[in-house]
């Protein structure tokens, strides 16, 4: 849907039209689904958070002023609604999210001495499993900014606004989402591509 | 030896795209000599496309179940401050029901550039029979100043000391946004409905200098700044307000 479709079925709902809301629905659901099930790890839970922030969408439809896709406006309300969800649940605690320290992160990039050749190994089915475990081990605010790159398409300008992060902070929090998940791979020992080689034992 | 750590974050920024021309020429020049980070970006490429993999496909009766519960919301609505406040709602909506009476009163007293504003603003009869539901029984402190309305000052019905006694004090979490996207939160933005004057300057034509927004991302305030004052107005609503610049800030506090 184009940037002025998108404002046509807008200006459709806000007339009235609320059946027309259903092609937002369509055009988003799938990422925003997706983004959800990253954030709460199931089905049901990211179902139900997905139609909350559709609701949402809808209710305050006429404070969007298009000066964003409307995707990237929707995540950031899958988002809320994924963070309160989290919040009742009282897994919150356990979920670092505030961690303001970007630069120093203690733990290192595992060497794997004599893990399997990434490039033999690639196809792995077990692959799938050992990455949504992994996806799961990672704190809150990992998941969240991977989901808004990975899933969500965002751009780091939209990620900088949609979690109020500089540029930099964006950078820099995505890499060590993608390490630590990278670590934690190669930890669990059933991904067949994590860790880099033992040439990388200076880092 | 090069910095692998500076090369692991340009391999992580380079499956994004987001790599400038430099940065790309500098990372290929590294991966060529660097066996580990070769190895790292293998290892990523391995994982997001193993993640893209393992997402779930969504409900099938998931757009239904979406839209059966669409259908029972309440319509959207301009005004969804609101909604966001439900605190704040009763007296909001007395204060807004209270504005757009008055204006309804005044239309014809409004220059006709005012007029075709609140248009552009899209407050629709519908809108106004929503805000003005619960002014019913309005708020103490907010009747409506007969004499200043037929005064041909239609927005400036409620006295202005009123509107702080009158609203819950709940304080309203903010971010104020500069044109550059960077973002600074503020405790409370509820000063901004009793700050300054309305004022009939056109809206200036250039993007605003700042947006104010709740912390749930919804739009609010747009902010220009001119000369020694600034310039606001509520989103949706479209009535200008004009503040001395010293006074606004100081009256959203501080921002961090
Ligand atoms: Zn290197």
């Amino acid at each position: 849907m184009t940037k002025e479709e998108e404002m046509a079925v807008i200006a459709r709902v806000l007339r009235g039209d609320t059946d027309a809301f259903a092609a937002l629905v369509t055009e988003n659901q799938q990422r925003a689904y997706h983004l959800a099930w990253r954030m709460l790890g199931n089905e049901a839970d990211a179902a139900d958070a997905v139609q909350d922030a559709f609701l949402k969408a809808y209710t305050s439809l006429g404070d969007f002023r298009g000066d964003s896709r409307f995707s990237v406006w929707l995540y950031r309300l899958v988002n809320n609604v994924c963070i309160d969800a989290l919040r009742r649940k009282k897994r919150w605690e356990t979920l670092p999210l505030e961690q303001e320290d970007e630069e120093g992160e203690s733990w290192e990039l595992p060497l794997a001495d004599t893990g399997p050749d990434p490039q033999e190994l690639l196809e792995r089915a077990a692959d799938r499993e050992a990455v949504r475990a992994a996806m799961a081990a990672l704190p809150a605010d990992c998941r969240e900014i991977l989901s808004l790159r990975e899933i969500g398409g965002l751009s780091y300008d939209e990620i900088a606004a949609a979690l109020r992060l500089e540029q930099g902070t964006v950078k820099s929090r995505l890499n060590r989402a993608r390490k630590k998940l990278c670590q934690l791979l190669t930890k669990s020992g059933n991904f067949s591509a994590s860790g880099p080689s033992k040439k990388g034992k200076e880092v | 030896m090069d910095d692998c750590r500076f090369f692991e974050e340009l391999i992580s920024t380079s499956l994004d795209g987001e790599l400038t021309e430099t940065e790309e020429r500098a990372l290929s020049a590294h991966l060529q000599s660097c066996e580990h980070c070769r190895a790292y970006r293998h290892a990523l490429l391995a994982i997001t496309e193993a993640e893209r993999d393992a997402l779930p496909p969504p409900p099938r009766d998931l757009t239904e179940n979406i839209m059966a519960a669409v259908r029972k919301a309440p319509a959207p609505r301009k005004k969804a401050l609101i909604l966001a406040f439900p605190r704040r709602a009763q007296a909001l909506a007395a204060m807004a029901a209270l504005v757009i009476l008055a204006g309804w009163a005044g239309t014809r007293l409004l220059s006709p550039k005012g007029a075709s504003e609140s248009a552009a603003a899209g407050i629709s009869p519908q809108t106004m029979r929503i805000a003005a539901a619960p002014a019913a029984a309005p708020a103490a402190g907010m009747e409506p100043a007969e004499e200043e309305s037929a005064d041909n000052r239609p927005m400036m019905v409620f006295d202005a000391a009123a509107p702080e006694a009158a609203m819950d004090a709940a304080p309203l979490p903010f971010l104020l946004i500069d044109a550059d996207g960077s973002e600074r939160a503020g405790a409370d933005g509820s000063a901004l409905w009793s700050l300054g004057e309305p004022t009939d300057a056109p809206v200036p034509e250039r993007k605003p200098d700042y947006i104010l927004r709740d912390t749930a991302g919804a739009l609010l305030w747009q902010l220009w700044e001119e000369g020694d004052s600034v310039l606001f107005r509520e989103n949706g609503d479209g009535l200008l307000r004009r503040a001395e610049a010293g006074s606004f800030w100081e009256a959203l506090g501080e921002l961090s």
